[in-house]
């Protein structure tokens, strides 16, 4: 889709980008977020949808079943967003080429919505190692989540 | 008094199987997940007609 222009560069983000780094556990979506370039709310996703709709693939509520997955589409709704699609990691799946967002924006993306399920996910990825501490509080302190972050380090004791 | 059971080498082989699963290739984790998934699915129906039984068996006992 992202060849045929359909959407900008976009990457897996959520749950099941969280699972290419730590070990596997429960989800039942797949978040893919693209690069908008304009702002259009749900308008922008009709000809994703009209595509996937061509090809077999119903939307179910606010996601499209492919392959037994609910994928959601979400255009990258800030600049911590935007910077992570950017520079996401280009990963390949079964031998097909893909992106995945990067340990350290997935970690500041955890930080920034908060939730109680993000907080545990994001102190996985800091018991696992798979972040560099240097490059996230870079990002951290970019886009405003310094205090978050400080919060967060003094709740898991880092 | 009892002493307390030391339980840190079996942590720490939790830890060492935890890190030994974030190893694995995405390929094999994704296939995890559909059967985590599978999993959760069985359980959910398990529940819903173990609900059910009970549910009945109260029914009975009520009359």
């Amino acid at each position: 889709m992202e060849a045929e222009g359909l959407l900008g560069r976009y990457a897996i983000g959520g749950a099941m980008a969280a699972i290419f780094y730590v070990e596997p556990f429960t989800t039942y979506d797949l978040d893919i977020f693209f690069a908008a370039s304009v702002s259009g709310g749900l308008a922008l996703m009709a000809p994703v949808y009209e595509y996937l709709a061509a090809a077999g693939y119903e939307a179910e509520g606010e996601a499209v079943s492919i392959e037994g997955w609910p994928v959601q589409f979400l255009p990258t709704y800030n600049p911590l967003v935007v910077e992570a699609v950017e520079q996401a990691a280009e990963i390949t799946f079964k031998g097909t080429p893909t992106r995945v967002l990067g340990a350290e924006h997935l970690v500041a993306i955890m930080l920034q919505t908060g939730r109680e399920k993000d907080y545990a996910r994001a102190a996985k990825f800091l018991e696992e190692g798979v972040v560099n501490v240097e490059r996230l509080t870079d990002i951290v302190s970019r886009h405003g989540l310094t205090d978050k972050w400080r919060e967060f380090s003094g709740r898991i004791g880092e | 008094m009892k002493e307390k059971t030391d339980i840190s080498e079996i942590l720490e082989r939790k830890a060492e199987r935890r890190r030994s699963l974030a190893r694995l290739p995405y390929e094999e984790k994704v296939e995890i997940v559909r059967r985590l998934q599978e999993l959760s699915r069985e359980i959910k129906e398990s529940r819903d007609e173990n609900e059910g039984l009970r549910r009945m068996r109260k029914t009975a006992e009520g009359r």
